[in-house]
């Protein structure tokens, strides 16, 4: 037992690190993690495994809010979470994002032993209707933009989806989903933040807490239950369900609370549905599924707790070292600390997926610096994922490959 | 300013014209059924074998089981596949030779070659 919470402390420290550093993913370096099973066991390999994917969701929340902010001009129309920060207020961000994420999580644990039994059947019924609530969601993404914008923002739906269909039958490409989304939303955002030569205001040390219990209670709830939909409904990313709350409360508090409450109640979605369901719907899960070979009530026990463990560790570290990091990086040099993100991604776009990798991320870079520069939501860009799962879908990709 | 956006849109569009050459010209690698592993998945792959198992699924998908050697694959054929395609389960004979091309999948520990339209699946007798 002292084995497993070992394993599950050195997770968390692990997911600490490659949650900071922009670019690393937990599915990057699960076959390091599952050649590990030989050497300290199946179950502290899954509780290394389960550790990590919890807190590198929590310390992401690091290098979002910190990391490619924009300058006062343009920061409406970008992420909340970098709103905050240049009002001073990056450690309130963290703060809404990590609460968020920790109730949500824990409102999961009811909801998954409540609902599970009617997930399988809950998923075979809404089978046949998911290209067209994915299509539905798109066009009403379009349709939330003012006047002219509709028509700029159709564009970058088009050019995305075209670049996400093409990237996704790039079969002998692995790994191409990081560069594509990497340069949508990662280095397209820092470029921008680089131009303009932001300096990052003084933060506050206070954690302003404007959000009345009872929202964030709700925030939570909504990032829960929103959670486990974007486990059902497949390429619907967190903001688009964090979006459709922000009619209930526009702050951006809230939308941080939600999306921070998405994020996490999706990746213990995943990892239950493994055991409640058998059906992995995560990279980590799936890594679990291969690791052990048969599942026992046991081991559903075990990673219970580690799931818990990981969650009050990875919620209390982060908001200690956020206070510490919010010190720091008012003395730091930003325009360096935005270079060394975007080297990062480009390193590890090579490393990973090659030289096919770099053009995926110079061009969904590119698509991703103009709906700055057409003052468009970035999340248009994630039509690169939805219209490819809604073709697939309608059973489309063979008559739409003959096309290219 | 306008520089930028017609700068930002050719450089989308080049790079997007260049990964579609790019996918249109990439050609399955042939690998015997022995050699494919879990490194091969979500790569497009051409192999052949001979049916040793064929299940008819009641939601309308046939799975059939490629044997080469003493090693197999598992190839399902989804209902999406057949209404676009000529086939029917009673074009597949047991011991018949076939030749796939498809994407490399897994499903519960079992490898799986994915075929993505009517010409990836050759019968040869």
């Amino acid at each position: 037992m002292i084995e497993i919470l070992f394993f599950t402390l050195l997770g968390v420290g692990i997911g600490c690190i490659t949650g900071i550093i922009p670019g690393m993913h937990l599915n990057n370096f699960l076959p390091i993690l599952i050649a590990l099973v030989p050497l300290i066991g199946v179950e502290n390999t899954c509780s290394l495994i389960i550790s990590i994917a919890i807190s590198q969701n929590f310390f992401s929340f690091f290098s979002s809010t910190f990391l490619g902010a924009p300058d006062e001009s343009t920061a409406l129309n970008v992420l909340p979470a970098h709103r905050l920060l240049m009002e001073g207020k990056g450690l309130s961000a963290i703060f809404y994002q990590a609460t968020g994420a920790l109730f949500a999580s824990l409102f999961s644990f009811f909801l998954i032993f409540v609902c599970f039994s009617f997930f399988e059947n809950f998923y075979s019924i809404t089978r046949p209707f998911i290209p067209w609530i994915l299509i539905l969601v798109t066009i009403l993404m379009i349709l939330s933009e003012k006047g002219f914008r509709k028509l700029l923002s159709f564009f970058i739906t088009l050019l995305s989806a075209t670049l996400g269909f093409i990237t996704l039958n790039l079969f002998f490409v692995k790994n191409s989903i990081f560069p594509l989304l990497s340069g949508f939303f990662g280095v397209s955002t820092l470029l921008i933040s680089l131009k303009n030569q932001v300096n990052v205001p003084k933060q506050k040390l206070k954690i302003e807490k404007s959000l009345s219990k009872k929202s964030l209670f709700l925030a939570s709830l909504f990032g829960s239950l929103s959670g486990m939909l974007a486990g059902l409904l497949p390429a619907i990313g967190v903001s688009q369900f964090a979006y459709l709350f922000t009619f209930h409360n526009p702050s951006p508090e809230f939308f941080l609370s939600v999306s921070g409450g998405i994020n996490l109640a999706n990746e213990v979605f995943s990892l239950f549905s493994l055991f409640l369901i058998g059906n992995p719907r995560s990279g980590a899960s799936v890594a679990i599924e291969k690791i052990l070979n048969h599942l026992t009530f046991n081991h559903f026990l075990i990673f219970l707790n580690v799931i818990l463990v990981s969650l009050g560790v990875s919620y209390f570290l982060l908001l200690y070292l956020s206070n510490f990091f919010v010190k720091l990086i008012s003395k730091l040099n930003y325009k360096i600390l935005n270079l060394l993100a975007i080297s990062i991604i480009f390193l590890s776009t090579l490393y990973f997926v090659g030289t096919i990798g770099i053009l995926i991320l110079i061009t969904s870079t590119f698509i991703g610096l103009l709906t700055n520069f057409f003052k468009i939501k970035r999340t248009h860009c994630m039509s690169s994922l939805i219209i490819p799962t809604a073709t697939f879908f309608l059973g489309l990709n063979p008559i739409i490959l003959k096309f290219f | 300013m306008k520089k930028f956006y017609l700068v930002a849109i050719l450089i989308s569009l080049i790079g997007i014209l260049t990964l579609c050459l790019i996918a249109t010209t990439q050609k399955p690698q042939f690998k015997p059924i022995s050699q494919i592993s879990s490194e091969d998945i979500g790569r497009l792959i051409t192999t052949e074998g001979k049916i040793i198992y064929k299940k008819i699924h009641p939601s309308g998908h046939i799975f059939l089981t490629l044997k080469e050697g003493d090693k197999t694959i598992q190839v399902p054929l989804f209902k999406s596949f057949l209404q676009n395609s000529i086939f029917k389960h009673v074009y597949f004979k047991f011991g018949q030779k076939i030749r796939v091309t498809g994407v490399v999948d897994e499903y519960n520990g079992i490898l799986q070659i994915i075929p993505r339209e009517e010409s990836d699946v050759k019968i040869y007798d």
